[in-house]
């Protein structure tokens, strides 16, 4: 692999490279010491280092090498292509070499596993370290760090620079000897500093290097697990039914499959009007009840009916309008959004529930596309209205755990306080679930106080969550909060204040409703609309589910489930509504 | 004047009924809010839409490896439990997490970028636009970044096929760090990211000297910036670039990814940018009347993703959309202003003149080094140490490569099942 490095074509590219060197003439060989780099962009490279260690003490090959760093990295003032070996050859010869290679921070480093993530406030220190399988092998280009206004620190270098281990020129990880890696300077461009020090670079050895901030490497995976395969060139006669086939190494049948299937063809430009759009927005409009809910959904209707006859009935069908907006309530009982609704209350991801799971056992008879559908096209979307006409400058469609009735309740705290909530809420990493947890378990052996169970730092309507020795007092205060809750979102459904006296019932209807939707058994009934995932492991079972269960309005159509409520209350609890049936 | 490019619009309303999770930051149902503010605009007049097939699992092979989509094919959310090696090999789980229908999710999108390139190939029209796509980060052999599938790198080896010479330009506020990786050692790509870099910003990569290697040399440019960078900054250092990039390069098919969180308030962005500078590296592209086409990618503030891309719909288009956002299903999402226009922030841009010079002269001085056609060698076969587990006995330089690779692909990927290490099998090559 190396020898075509050193061949012709890689002379005469290094000789290219070498020209892009403005202003250098000739090249002293020693490796640049560049500014100190920021240690934070490396901390959470820290992976590098200890997956490293890993992927020696692992049988199946996964292995750091494999890794991509994402250091910066800096020139070493050789030839961009040939090998390190030869490069660090020549350094030795000329005695004026001085490796300074800041790798990721050492091993057993607490920030090292830290690793850059998209999701800017994941902190997940237990992540998997991931490599791709079967490493093949790298190259570890060692550019310039990209300019900065930054001052080069040169006098750090006699403080930091270490000399490494002498281990480079045989080393196994390095040049053409490794089976694993190949260390590839590539041209250099700014360096200073002059030191005795030979070039000894043992990458391995490196990584785990505790110095220096100085050299950065980028380690390029390359093999067949991270390139893609350049197809041929084809000429355009290639272009026929058979090219595909070929390609896939299936039969693909016709062409035209593999372009899309036309929804709207292209129409004839030349005739093609510029219509005037539908100007009207929500602000313009002589409702008497401007700006309100029922006047936005009037308006809304509106530009749908007119959507609908510029496109055609099966134009509006093919193009997904169907699917799109609260029209898709229309295909939703009264019922079911309004367990839909509770299940993400009492589910909310601030306290690192997750409602999903929840919501897929309660609408057993709805496909997930369904459920996602309606959290989006209507669950969000009227969530976003209210927040629109409570408090547009903070409108935030993506708080899911919004509540008007939240603002109201300013005794729990200042509003800003709240506020704040609501926003961590949404932002901020989860609550720490095993302080939760471990409330809730401490709340059944009656070592907490209400007080202490109702942490400021939750959300007010969740704190009905918190159960104390009487199990049911929890669910008194959160029936109080999510029925005012409901209210907001349902006008159909009715108040219900006298939930606490109503907790047999309650489960009853619990029960009953998720048995409406199909939910079988006690467990699922109970579990039907909480994060069971989320209690599992850390609680009483029994008094978890009397604490988590929430309310049910009273007049919501139940449908007896009496042998259910008889296993968990016993035969005293009798339904008041409906006959039972046994 | 009406466009007189023939466009082609991808969509199928599947893709947007997605959850990733809570709390996760990207949102599949921002493609409804965007397909739905474009038909509101009448656009659909202007333009033709398709409805992508769902890219097979074999299509995705063209560039995944086997045994990474058998797993995307097979996991689902509840029996993630039984996979913790697999989860944790393929880097699933948090950023890119396992959820209902993701495989279908995936389908859909690559289905859309692999339709598009193929359109274009056929010359069955000039723009291409699929807003589903431009997940960028997705590696070869695993997940990244909320990217399951890499659809920019399976329609780039289709327009492989009969263009001598790509250019992908990335305007997402990330690095294109898994098209770049892809492509790194061929000069048949020729990879330009502007991105933000430093400060443990993910994925870390793009570092302006990283530059390509071997033969890939100089043909992967990385644009590395600071916070802040306003519309005046960027739209002048892009247009500086990128022209001359296509004047030196000379690229055959342009793949454009439209990422939105490089706009200003993006929930994961830092950028300065307005919908109006966005849609300027749009038109400045599209102004070189070169086969384009066109992605989404990263946005996570989903009204300002919708406004984003519902105007470069019509840039693409020629048609300058009024401010005023008509009516439409979704327009809650847009108060208090319901307007296409966002606000920039009050935010410093840390991008300096000087700093911005320097890169724009680095570059240019990588761009220096490249000769242009007919200088660019195409690749008939590719270099031995691309392909280590191949036999060199077996290569037909006279067949397509293409067959063997598929073959070869899933052989090589049923060894990783069985946890062998390839690095004896690369060995042999070195």
């Amino acid at each position: 692999m190396y020898s075509g490095l050193n061949d012709d074509s890689s002379q005469l590219v290094c000789e290219n490279s070498r020209e892009v060197n403005i202003g250098e003439s000739p090249l002293p060989l020693f490796i640049p010491v560049l500014e100190k780099y920021q240690l934070s962009d490396l901390e959470s490279e820290g992976f590098h280092s200890k997956s490293e260690a890993e992927s020696r003490n692992s049988c199946d090959g996964n292995s750091a090498a494999d890794k991509v760093s994402k250091e910066q990295t800096t020139d070493v003032p050789c030839d961009s292509t040939i090998s390190v070996h030869s490069c660090l050859r020549a350094a030795e010869d000329a005695g004026t070499v001085t490796s300074l290679v800041h790798f990721k921070r050492p091993y057993g480093d607490g920030n090292s596993d830290d690793v850059v993530r998209k999701r800017a406030r994941q902190k997940d220190r237990d992540k998997k370290l991931v490599s791709s399988p079967g490493i093949s092998s790298l190259i570890i280009c060692l550019n310039e760090t990209p300019a900065s206004e930054e001052t080069l620190a040169t006098a750090d270098l006699d403080d930091n620079a270490e000399s490494l281990t002498d281990n480079s020129l045989s080393s196994p990880c390095l040049a053409s000897n490794s089976g694993d890696r190949h260390i590839q300077f590539s041209s250099c461009h700014e360096y200073f500093g002059n030191d005795d020090r030979r070039l000894e670079i043992d990458p391995l050895e490196v990584l785990r290097s505790p110095l220096s901030d100085y050299l950065h490497c980028r380690l390029v995976p390359i093999g067949p697990s991270h390139q893609a395969v350049i197809p041929e060139l084809r000429s355009r006669l290639a272009l026929k039914n058979g090219a595909l086939s070929f390609d896939l190494g299936v039969d693909v049948g016709s062409n035209d499959k593999w372009l899309g299937a036309c929804a709207v063809a292209m129409p004839d430009l030349s005739s093609v009007v510029m219509e005037c759009q539908n100007c009207c927005s929500l602000r313009e409009c002589d409702c008497p009840d401007e700006g309100s809910m029922r006047c936005a959904r009037q308006h809304i209707m509106e530009a749908r009916e007119r959507l609908k006859l510029r496109l055609g009935n099966e134009k509006f069908f093919q193009l997904g309008f169907c699917e799109m907006g609260e029209v898709v309530s229309q295909k939703w009982t009264r019922d079911e959004e309004t367990l839909f609704h509770k299940v993400v209350l009492l589910n909310p991801a601030s306290l690192g529930r997750n409602f999903w799971p929840v919501l897929s056992r309660a609408f057993r008879s709805r496909s997930c596309k369904e459920l996602v559908s309606y959290y989006f096209n209507v669950f969000i979307l009227r969530k976003r209205a209210e927040q629109n006409r409570f408090d547009p400058l903070k409108a935030d469609s993506d708080n899911d755990e919004w509540q008007e009735s939240s603002y109201d309740e300013v005794a729990i705290s200042d509003e800003e306080e709240v506020e704040e909530d609501q926003e961590d809420s949404v932002v901020e990493s989860p609550v720490d679930v095993d302080d939760v947890g471990i409330r809730t378990c401490l709340s059944e052996q009656g070592d907490m106080h209400d007080d202490e169970v109702y942490d400021e730092d939750y959300d007010d309507e969740d704190k009905g969550f918190f159960g104390d020795s009487d199990g049911f007092r929890g669910i008194r205060l959160k029936a109080k909060n999510t029925s005012q809750t409901i209210d907001k979102h349902s006008s159909d459904v009715a108040d219900d204040q006298d939930i606490q006296d109503d907790s047999c019932t309650s489960y009853e209807g619990q029960f009953n409703l998720c048995d409406d939707f199909g939910v079988h058994g006690k467990t699922d009934a109970i579990n039907c609309i909480t994060d069971d995932e989320y209690v599992k492991g850390c609680h009483d079972s029994k008094l978890w589910e009397i604490n988590c269960v929430g309310a049910v309005e009273k007049d919501m159509e139940l449908l007896p489930t009496c042998h259910v409520i008889e296993e968990v209350f016993g035969k005293e609890t009798v339904e008041n509504d409906a006959g039972c049936t046994p | 004047m009406p466009s007189k490019d023939r466009i082609a619009y991808f969509y199928d309303g599947d893709v947007g009924n997605v959850y990733f999770g809570p709390n996760h930051p990207m949102k599949p149902h921002r493609l409804c809010m965007t397909h739905h503010l474009v038909l509101s605009y009448d656009l659909h007049k202007k333009m033709e839409i398709y409805r992508p097939h769902k890219a097979y699992p074999v299509e995705l092979a063209q560039f995944h490896s086997a045994d990474y989509i058998d797993f995307l094919h097979r996991v689902t959310p509840d029996a993630i439990n039984l996979f913790e090696l697999e989860l944790s090999r393929y880097n699933l789980g948090e950023d890119c997490p396992v959820f209902d229908n993701l495989f279908e999710f995936c389908q859909i999108y690559a289905g859309g970028t692999l339709d598009a390139a193929r359109r274009l190939n056929n010359q069955l029209c000039d723009i291409a636009i699929n807003w589903a796509g431009g997940l960028h980060h997705a590696k070869k052999c695993q997940a990244s970044g909320f990217c399951y599938i890499n659809d920019l790198v399976l329609g780039i080896l289709e327009l492989l096929k009969y263009h001598a010479r790509v250019l992908y330009i990335d305007i997402d506020v990330h690095h294109g760090d898994g098209v770049e990786e892809a492509f790194y050692f061929t000069d048949r790509v020729m990879t330009v990211s502007f991105h933000k870099y430093g400060d443990k910003f993910f994925p870390g990569t793009g570092d302006v000297k990283d530059i390509g290697e071997q033969e890939g040399k100089y043909y992967a440019i990385n644009v590395p910036l600071k916070d802040g960078i306003d519309d005046a900054s960027f739209t002048k250092l892009f247009k500086a670039i990128i022209a001359k990039v296509v004047e030196t390069y000379l690229p055959g098919v342009i793949v454009l990814q439209c990422g939105a969180d490089s706009l200003a308030g993006d929930r994961l962005g830092c950028f300065n940018l307005s919908i109006e500078g966005h849609a300027e590296c749009v038109r400045f592209v599209k102004s070189f009347n070169l086969p384009l086409l066109v992605t989404g990618g990263g946005g996570y503030t989903k009204e300002n993703v919708a406004r984003c891309w519902t105007v470069e719909t019509g840039v693409l288009l020629d048609t300058e959309l009024q401010n005023g956002i008509p009516n439409n299903e979704y327009i809650n999402y847009f108060a208090p202003d319901y307007s296409l226009k966002i606000q920039s922030r009050n935010m410093e841009n840390l991008n300096s003149r000087t700093y911005l010079s320097t890169i724009k002269m680095q570059v240019f001085e990588s761009l220096r080094c490249i000769q242009h056609a007919p200088g660019v060698q195409m690749q008939e076969v590719p270099p031995d140490f691309y392909l280590p587990d191949f036999d060199e006995d077996e290569q037909n330089p006279d067949e397509r490569v293409d067959q063997h690779i598929q073959d070869k692909q899933i052989q090589r990927d049923d060894e990783y099942y069985d946890g062998d290490n390839d690095v004896d099998h690369n060995n042999e090559h070195l």
